[in-house]
């Protein structure tokens, strides 16, 4: 059972939106130590359930637009109130399966009593979402920065729950 | 720390909207569908080597990338000339991802998008018995919230009803995971498979990975047989209305799928598991003629030509109308399950009678929310059962897959139907790249606005005429979207004659 997932979310069709797949794909190309599991999720999150739901430590690379300069990276600990506010005012419009959004499916995983207990969403600010294989500059010329980033995080994660012995006093980035 | 609002984005797949007007009555008068995003994956695809749109187009969408990829994969082979040179293990495994993605897909459906409609997760947790204790925990955190607010006013489930279904919500979550597991069992991951590619399967079945294989595909059946049959059949009692709501065009046309034969190298006569055709009210069936499809464009925002106009005066959406034989037609489980009761599949007319006779309903009924819930359920019922016999009939010994030869000129044609209905793609090559490639998914067909003879798309045709009881709270509208298991995102509107927007309930955050 992996204790940490890493899971890239995005369309890689979409430009930036695809950004947390661009990462995931880096990452296996750099290796990782095997208990660390890396993630292509695609879009359609809700069907990333059984594998969150087996996960210790869950790391989430997702495309955010909160208004930051393109390529700008921020980490956010995910607790359970955090996600509960997040998941709400969804049900009445959502229509279709794609509206299963990364919050609702860690609220089925609490619901299953299987939650990661700790989720940390690690968001890059996207620029250009138009149709396209390719991410925009700002975001490309970082890549190197998210990698080691995802990297240290996991690593320094790994190191707090014992499950190495890292001696890294702050997990929490 | 710094406080910052973030929102990871909508994923973005197609946005929809749909939007009704209502009479002083409450009954909707009018209803369009709209696509708001233009997709145009052949921008991506052209220039490249053929066998990369297997992998590309399963990216078109995050629900379905694996009827994607195997229709690609179909159209594919049928562009190198070796649609019916596929070894037989190779038809089978490919029937084999592909089900356990149908099978994920409706037990997602049904539980996790539609149930609560009707079932009512507020008086569960008041429910005392241990197994509503995780409920209750997760309630007493708070942590409802993802299922609130709610259309209210409409649970009409009995005490011993509504814990089933409850409980059978959760225990659903479960079983998506096994469905999930078989997928990556020879996909070789999950959610976007890699095991489907032209020529074949990469994979190859083990004597260990078959049965690892087969007794999950039992316990699925067992509970899609024992939980989700018998909670759609209490939901179908309990509203019985909704036989008599959102019957849509009454047309009906599938690909079939799930190949039984890989001899003949036409998918449209090509022996399915279930058949391919058309069928009407009538419920006569008539054999597939893929020559009749077209596509119009008068209400959409592309030029004759198809050339993306966005300022056309008369149009409303970015999906195309197609059409078959020039009229509307549905697409989906409730489609292939009247072709091929008409067609005289026995397994199907006999799943299907026993459900009526329950229900005291007829055909017609089922022309309706209801209907499609209950389609959706037999078929899961018939896939998983085949899924069962399927995999006892791959030959470890033997290969899954054929090489072949790249031509430098060539088309190619894949059709199949995917969960929610007929799905298209074709290709064209030329000096051995991607000339051109198209796609007809199935929401084209079931969320198309109005054609050039002013026929509504089969959605819009089901919501005209349905009484909205409370147009604060409209639920048979979501009702009625939602049978269709549409794949996008939407937003309802309802706006009433006067044009003044009543409520308007989105979904982006």
């Amino acid at each position: 059972m992996p204790k940490v997932l890493v899971i890239g979310i995005g369309n890689i069709l979409m430009g930036d939106d695809g950004i947390g797949v661009h990462v995931v794909n880096e990452l296996l190309r750099a290796g990782l130590p095997n208990w660390i599991e890396v993630v292509d999720g695609g879009t359609h999150v809700f069907s990333l359930l059984p594998l969150i739901s087996d996960a210790e430590i869950l790391v989430i690379i997702d495309a955010i637009d909160a208004g930051l300069c393109p390529g700008e990276m921020i980490k956010v600990w995910l607790d359970a109130p955090k996600i509960a506010e997040q998941a709400k005012m969804k049900r009445l419009g959502q229509l279709s399966l794609h509206e299963v959004d990364i919050w609702q499916t860690l609220s089925a995983a609490k619901l299953l009593g299987k939650c990661p207990k700790n989720v940390l969403l690690i968001g890059i600010q996207v620029g250009s979402i138009e149709q396209s294989c390719e991410i925009s500059p700002n975001l490309s010329e970082r890549m190197d920065e998210y990698v080691a980033s995802v990297r240290d995080a996991c690593l320094k994660l790994s190191a707090q729950t014992g499950w190495i012995n890292g001696g890294v006093d702050d997990a929490h980035c | 720390m710094q406080k910052i609002v973030i929102d990871p984005m909508t994923r973005i797949e197609g946005h929809m909207k749909v939007e009704v007007t209502l009479d002083n009555t409450g009954t909707v008068v009018e209803a369009r569908s709209s696509g708001l995003l233009y997709r145009g994956v052949e921008l991506i695809l052209r220039g490249r080597d053929p066998r990369d749109a297997a992998r590309i187009t399963q990216r078109v969408c995050g629900v379905c990338p694996v009827p994607h990829g195997t229709a690609s994969a179909l159209c594919l082979d049928s562009a190198f000339g070796i649609s019916n040179k596929i070894p037989k293990n190779g038809v089978i495994l490919r029937n084999i991802i592909l089900a356990s993605e149908y099978v994920h897909n409706h037990i997602l459906h049904f539980y996790h998008l539609c149930s609560l409609d009707y079932a009512d997760i507020v008086r569960a947790v008041s429910y005392t018995e241990n197994d509503f204790e995780p409920l209750r925990q997760f309630a007493s955190r708070g942590e409802l919230a993802p299922f609130m607010p709610r259309y209210e006013g409409d649970y009409r489930l009995n005490d011993d009803d509504n814990k089933a279904l409850v409980l059978h919500y959760i225990q659903a979550l479960e079983m998506r995971r096994k469905a999930h597991d078989m997928l990556a069992l020879f996909g070789g991951r999950t959610p976007i498979q890699a095991g489907i590619v032209a020529g074949g399967v990469t994979s190859q079945p083990t004597t260990d990975k078959v049965l690892s294989f087969y007794w999950r595909a039992r316990e699925l059946y067992d509970f899609i047989a024992n939980a989700y049959l018998p909670d759609v059949l209490r939901v179908a009692k309990a509203y019985s209305d909704y036989f008599g709501i959102g019957a849509g065009c009454g047309n009906f046309i599938t690909f079939g799928f799930f190949d039984l034969d890989g001899d003949e190298p036409d998918y449209a006569k090509r022996k399915r598991l279930l058949k391919q055709g058309t069928t009407d009210r009538s419920l006569k069936y008539e054999a597939l003629d893929l020559s009749q499809i077209s596509e119009v464009v008068r209400h959409s925002w592309y030029d004759d030509d198809g050339t993306p106009n966005p300022k056309k005066e008369s149009a409303y959406s970015f999906i195309k109308a197609p059409r078959y034989n020039g009229i509307t037609h549905e697409v989906g489980p409730l489609a292939r399950l009247l072709v091929n009761y008409a067609s005289g599949n026995e397994e199907i007319r006999k799943e299907l009678e026993i459900l009526m006779g329950e229900l005291s309903i007829g055909v017609d009924s089922m022309l309706s929310v209801m209907g499609r819930h209950i389609a959706r359920a037999i078929e899961a019922k018939v896939i998983a059962k085949a899924l069962c016999d399927w995999v006892l009939k791959l030959n470890p010994d033997e290969p899954t897959f054929v090489p072949y030869e790249l031509p430098s000129h060539a088309e190619g044609i894949g059709a199949i139907d995917a969960p929610r209905g007929c799905l298209m793609h074709s290709v064209r090559i030329e000096n051995g790249v991607i000339a051109n490639y198209s796609i007809i998914s199935p929401t084209t067909w079931n969320g198309s606005p109005m054609d050039d003879n002013g026929q509504r798309g089969p959605i819009e045709e089901a919501l005209v005429g349905t009484k909205v009881s409370d147009p604060e709270n409209p639920k048979e509208i979501a009702r009625i979207v939602r049978s269709f298991d549409p794949c996008i995102a939407c937003a309802v509107h309802v706006t009433n004659l006067r044009g003044m927007l009543i409520r308007e309930v989105r979904i982006f955050a």
